[in-house]
């Protein structure tokens, strides 16, 4: 069978069967929406870079005992956020950690919803670039929880529910960051609307 | 949230994976390769996991089967070379065996008929009592010549005469001649022969040799009997209690054959008996012209007187 046509899910099955084959159309399934959502987490290529090593690593030892309990992005995405964090709290780079008292249960900081309300700088960044890297540049001035939390919805294409399950969040605080986010989007992208 | 809301979250989603796919972000290559090259390394793990033999290396699996029983099989064969001799060592077989024991001894026997089949009839030794002289003579020259290995001062008298220049042997001598009118049977004498001839040398070997027992072959005219037992050195004028010599009862019984042969080993033909009487008295006195002949030729005398 044309492994093109075989779900994330199948292929999963098949290379825990040994088929290092279905393990590799997988893998260039998936590639680059791991890795950006990786190197826009993190913001560092080289972290990225290891990241992502890790995070394949991971799916495929776990090959034997892999289960399709649920989608295989979902699976997929919650080993990348679960690395991803990790990373961070230990290099002590995760804003909401940091931001200690200054963040709110939705991750959003005070200086987060003063960009939201147009008062900061970001925009004239923006404005200098493409439209392209003008969204890039946005989704990369989110708050962690909400950048993690929309990223994890535009890359891997998870449901509310889903990011909540990856994430270990509740589904309201989860539906709250996103929507936060996307309206801080938004107000960043307006002059390209 | 309103279809509004949902519009413009849809439109800003799409907006940003247009920009993703411009985006060139992409891992290096060396984290790819290293991704690939242990996905393999499982793949390899998991496929041995789900085939204990592994079906894309018959050979491999092949070998590990064909080691262990060709290891088997050589250890069993090696123990067997090793072992089996030994055990023939200390477990002969049986020696009493009559058929082992005839083998043996007819080995020999049977290369000496097989000459004899190919060789010329003349040279057997013919009993036949139509010529006396001439088996007689043919007899002393056979007891001359095997005596020549071993001279004595006995030997060197009359009965010298030219030695045969293939002399036949003992078993040659006293081998059952085939009849000369059945040329098919010399070749069972071949076989047949040499193992009657085997028979007799087992049974002369179980002779007791005893003076005794040479009177009595010498009194039953069994010649084979009588050479054997002078062959094993039993004294060949030993007297019983009469003071009678083998000889003496081979002429009173009229065995012509065995005086023949007494007479070549170098019986005394004028011995006595406690009586007085002679050999020569004993065939006269019996009409017995032909062993009276004999032995006047080998010296004896009518007036001795002992």
């Amino acid at each position: 069978m044309d492994l093109s046509q075989e779900t994330d899910e199948n292929l999963m099955m098949r290379f825990g069967r040994g088929e290092a084959a279905a393990f590799e159309f997988l893998y260039r399934r998936h590639e680059l929406r791991v890795f950006r959502y990786l190197r826009r987490s993190v913001k560092n290529e080289a972290s990225a870079n290891d990241l992502m090593q890790e995070v394949w690593f991971a799916v495929v030892r776990g090959a034997a005992n892999y289960q399709p309990t649920a989608k295989f992005t979902t699976w997929l995405f919650t080993i990348a956020h679960n690395r991803m964090v990790d990373m961070i709290r230990v290099n002590h780079r995760l804003q909401s950690l940091d931001a200690g008292e200054g963040a709110d249960a939705e991750g959003s900081s005070l200086l987060d919803r003063l960009a939201v309300d147009g008062k900061l700088e970001p925009l004239a960044q923006v404005q200098s670039q493409d439209e392209a890297a003008a969204i890039l540049n946005a989704v990369s001035q989110l708050p962690a929880e909400q950048r993690s939390a929309f990223l994890l919805q535009a890359e891997g294409g998870l449901s509310v529910e889903e990011i909540a399950d990856a994430t270990g969040s509740n589904f309201e605080t989860v539906k709250s960051r996103l929507r936060y986010a996307r309206a801080k989007l938004r107000q960043l992208l307006w002059e390209y609307a | 949230m309103t279809s509004k809301d949902n519009a413009q979250d849809e439109e800003l989603l799409a907006r940003y994976r247009r920009a993703g796919d411009t985006d060139p972000a992409a891992p290096s290559e060396s984290v790819r390769s290293a991704i690939l090259a242990e996905s393999r390394r499982v793949a390899e793990q998991l496929a041995k996991k789900q085939h204990p033999f592994d079906l894309s290396r018959p050979a491999a699996n092949d070998a590990r089967w064909k080691i262990t029983a060709f290891g088997t099989v050589g250890a069993a064969v090696l123990g067997a070379l090793l072992f089996v001799p030994r055990f023939w060592e200390s477990h002969p077989p049986a020696q009493g065996s009559s058929a082992s024991s005839i083998a043996r001894i007819a080995e020999p026997a049977a290369k000496t008929a097989s000459a004899d089949a190919a060789a010329p009839a003349p040279k057997r030794e013919s009993i036949s009592p139509s010529s006396p002289n001439e088996s007689l003579q043919e007899v002393v020259v056979t007891q001359a010549d095997r005596k020549a290995s071993k001279p004595s001062a006995e030997d060197s008298r009359q009965y010298s005469a030219p030695a045969p220049s293939n002399p036949p042997s003992v078993a040659q001598n006293y081998a059952r001649a085939p009849p000369a009118a059945s040329p098919a049977y010399s070749g069972r004498a071949a076989q047949g022969g040499a193992l009657s001839m085997s028979a007799d040398k087992l049974a002369r070997a179980s002779l007791v040799p005893t003076p005794a027992s040479l009177q009595a072959a010498a009194g039953l005219g069994d010649v084979r009997q009588a050479a054997s037992l002078l062959d094993q050195g039993v004294a060949v004028d030993a007297r019983d209690a009469d003071g009678r010599t083998p000889l003496m009862l081979a002429v009173a019984q009229g065995r012509l054959e065995v005086v023949r042969l007494l007479l070549a080993r170098g019986a005394d033909p004028n011995a006595a008996d406690n009586s007085g009487r002679t050999p020569l008295q004993q065939a006269r006195a019996g009409n017995l012209r032909d062993v009276a002949a004999l032995l006047e030729r080998a010296g004896a005398r009518q007036d001795v007187a002992r």
